[in-house]
């Protein structure tokens, strides 16, 4: 475990260039969408072999008029620390009211497309491979309106394609939003207030355009009010499940059975609390936090919620050990959004970082309890139990949070993307533990990472979607403590590949891409 | 003005917070109110008025008015234990955790034997993420009680909750044990048992400890929450049939949501 204040530095934005402020679209009224936004996406656009940088922001719909032109922000990482902004050359400005942004292959062209949730139309950009984009929303068959949140792009149907879901939040227009006063003064409305709707899921036909399979799948027939969502295997079966987290309705856990999915959230035991009750689920993420073999997930809940860390018990059933692990009580006081699982220090083990603010920006004139700006909370695994240590001084009004290594030193930094503000960088100084990066190429959620350094076995499931409205980097940092080199690395890739590559006495302290079949690059 | 009008002006403001006290206790509480008004209006600075305008307000969900009665209330008698502890009760219920700290503390220190408000100074630390704070002064919120010879099965319960919310499970369970000693019929107090042997493992008895509760008459847990249990219970002892049928009253019921 790194020392406290030792872990990240903030980077101002004088010097990495990043000058892009989230505009919330502020309103007297209090428009629900206001309140939900922005997400930020770590990517390399140009193949450059450095991370680039993507914020998306609000624009022009039935309830907002801006003042000035509002675009979401790509920005091309220049190698040194710095990053320019390249949105408008990239012709990825977006359009309608951004709300989430994730990352994706969905032609299998080696170049990463962006997909952007909207409330209004999404967009799909595909990736031009001479650092433009084009909006192939429409042809691509994604364009149906919405209040839409998350977008996880996941193969599945194993057929080697990625396909999508969006999730959708509450039924939504100006006409349905609603008037929630307190002492005669606007306050965000909870969403209880509203009618959840129906997400979609999108299958890929190979050709560059996509199915709606919403109501086949049986991801359509469960109406929610979805805010983030993460594709697993919770039961090692080889297909990859969905977990969605739902604000004030229950939770959904969509168990793969091939072409269709069953929602089993109730029966697992993650719909709800403990006493039956639907919390405000917001970010999520999937990972073997315990080292039992097992996927766990994780839920970023609302204040007085506790976050909710759900053991997987192995029998399609999950115990939340917020308790426990001390996870309920660190967050009991906050509302969490984005989060990662990930090894801040590369001891091997995956510790937790989560972003948090309370929606209503005007509750401290209601409570002495809560704060509108709250603090990054950084778990460290101390085996069994987390142990909190804040991961910098101040608070933020924060959604997004992406983690990647901006710098390429195998340190993983974080991007947390604040409502209303400018986002913050934060730089992880790093630790003197070793590390191992794998880029895996080709549709590769659900390959299995299982590697061995200095005697000690770990694992990996490779998963895609989590945290909330983002997108982290792609590619997979190994911690392997004191060890230098990797004793060796297996890659189980997912169906249709399905096999396995294997390599010795592998060389820590830098990156490798690694294709089905392929040798270590 | 009539003659009932000018009697009404020419009582005391002792007279109509007496009227008003008694009204209250039979429920009348518009008429409570009026005796109240006219109470206050004789007399602005009549604390023990102030303090029941305040639960008068509370029950009627009017939390703007009880704010102003109890804060008045304690600032005009700072030495009184009961106007303050009714102040930080007050913020306690309105979810304001750190506001309710100082003036229960105060109640706490003017009347070391009243438990209530070491029990709400518990529950407000326990709502501020301050959990070893508030298992000492829930030990000895029991500790008072155990002295003045009533103990009580609600704190036991909130005790228990707290312990079990830390994953503390033996130590919650022997707080549920000591709930149902006191309280064999406990409705809270089955329900919590029953959630703890859920998550033991011990399915048949959280199944039968849910139907104690179904059964046990109370207000603190929902018939939602039981049914959320027993649907689960059964479900895990493969009883299909009954594991669906409190499925469905489970989601019948009005939703609760946890804040």
């Amino acid at each position: 475990m790194a020392l406290f204040g030792a872990v990240f530095e903030t980077m101002p934005a004088a010097r990495t260039g990043i000058d892009f402020v989230h505009d919330n679209a502020l309103s007297a009224g209090r428009y629900l969408p206001e309140s939900m936004g922005p997400g930020v996406a770590i990517l390399d656009y140009d193949n450059d072999g450095r991370m680039d940088i993507y914020f998306t922001n609000s624009g022009a719909c039935d309830f907002f008029t801006p003042r000035r032109p509002l675009r979401n922000a790509l920005y091309r990482n220049q190698g040194d620390g710095t990053f320019t902004d390249t949105t408008l050359a990239a012709g990825v400005a977006g359009r309608d009211f951004g709300i989430g942004v994730s990352t994706c292959d969905y032609n299998r062209d080696g170049w990463t497309d962006l997909f952007v949730t909207n409330y209004g139309v999404n967009v799909l950009y595909r990736n031009n491979r001479d650092g433009t984009f084009t909006d192939v929303t429409k042809p691509a068959g994604l364009d149906a309106p919405g209040l839409y949140t998350v977008s996880v792009w996941f193969d599945y149907d194993s057929n080697g394609t990625d396909d999508v879901f969006v999730g959708h939040f509450v039924k939504y227009n100006k006409s349905l939003e609603r008037e929630c006063k307190y002492n005669g003064i606007p306050h965000y409305c909870y969403p209880l207030s509203y009618d959840p709707w129906s997400s979609r899921l999108y299958r890929s036909n190979g050709d560059e355009t996509f199915t709606d399979v919403s109501r086949e799948s049986g991801i359509g027939r469960h109406l929610g009010k979805v805010f983030g969502a993460v594709a697993t295997d919770i039961n090692d079966d080889g297909r990859l499940d969905l977990f969605v987290a739902n604000d004030s309705v229950p939770n959904f856990l969509f168990v793969n059975q091939g072409r269709a999915f069953d929602e089993i959230g109730l029966e697992a035991g993650v719909a709800y609390s403990a006493d039956g009750a639907a919390r405000s689920g917001m970010g999520v993420d999937a990972a073997d936090y315990d080292g039992d073999g097992r996927q766990d997930l994780f839920v970023a809940n609302f204040n007085r919620e506790r976050f909710s860390i759900y053991r997987n018990r192995g029998d399609l059933t999950f115990t939340d050990e917020a308790g426990p692990t001390g996870i309920g009580t660190a967050t009991q006081m906050f509302s969490g959004w984005g989060v990662k699982f990930f090894d801040f220090d590369h001891d091997g083990d995956l510790d937790l970082i989560v972003a948090n603010g309370h929606p209503d920006d005007r509750i401290e004139e209601i409570s002495s309890t809560l704060k509108h700006r709250e603090p990054l909370l950084l778990f460290a695994n101390t085996g069994g139990k987390f142990a909190v240590l804040p991961a910098v001084a101040k608070d933020y009004p924060a959604r997004g949070l992406a983690v990647g290594d901006l710098d390429n030193d195998g340190a993983p930094d974080v991007i947390v993307a604040n409502n209303g503000e400018a986002p913050v960088v934060l730089r992880n100084r790093g630790t003197k533990n070793h590390w191992l990066g794998l880029a895996l190429k080709g549709p590769a959620t659900g390959a299995r990472i299982t590697w061995s350094a200095g005697g000690v076995r770990r694992s990996r499931l490779k998963t895609a979607g989590g945290s909330y409205l983002s997108a982290h980097d792609p590619r997979e940092l190994l911690g392997l403590g004191e060890a230098a080199r990797l004793d060796w690395v297996e890659v189980r890739w997912p169906a249709p590949v399905s096999r396995t590559d294997r390599f010795e006495n592998v060389r820590g302290g830098r990156y490798y891409s690694l294709r089905p079949g392929g040798s270590l690059e | 003005m009539t003659l009932a009008v000018l009697l009404l002006l020419a009582a005391s403001a002792a007279e109509h917070y007496q009227r008003a006290s008694t009204l209250f206790d039979q429920q009348k509480f518009a008429e409570a109110n009026e005796a109240l008004d006219a109470a206050l209006a004789a007399d602005p600075v009549h604390v023990p008025a102030l303090t029941l305008k305040g639960k008068l307000a509370m029950a009627f969900n009017r939390f703007d008015v009880a704010r102003l009665a109890f804060e008045r209330a304690a600032r005009l008698a700072p030495e009184s234990a009961y106007a303050q502890f009714l102040l930080g009760f007050f913020y306690y219920v309105d979810n304001d955790f750190v506001k309710a700290i100082a003036p229960l503390e105060r109640a706490r220190r003017l009347d070391a034997s009243d438990s209530r408000a070491t029990l709400y100074l518990a529950m407000s630390r326990e709502g501020l993420a301050q959990p070893e704070l508030a298992i000492s002064l829930y030990e000895q919120t029991i500790e008072l009680e155990t002295q003045r010879g009533r103990p009580s099965p609600e704190t036991h319960t909130a005790y228990g909750r707290l312990l079990f919310t830390l994953g503390r499970q033996d130590e919650a369970a022997r707080q549920f044990a000591r709930v149902l000693e006191l309280d064999p019929a406990s409705r809270d107090g089955h329900y919590e048992q029953g959630r703890i042997e859920f998550e033991r493992g011990r399915y048949a008895e959280a199944a039968s400890h849910g139907e104690k509760a179904l059964e046990a008459k109370g207000v603190g847990t929902t018939d939602r929450q039981i049914h959320f249990l027993l649907s689960r219970s059964y479900s895990k002892l493969g009883k299909d049939d009954l594991a669906g049928a409190h499925r469905k009253k489970f989601q019948s019921a009005p939703a609760t949501l946890r804040r």
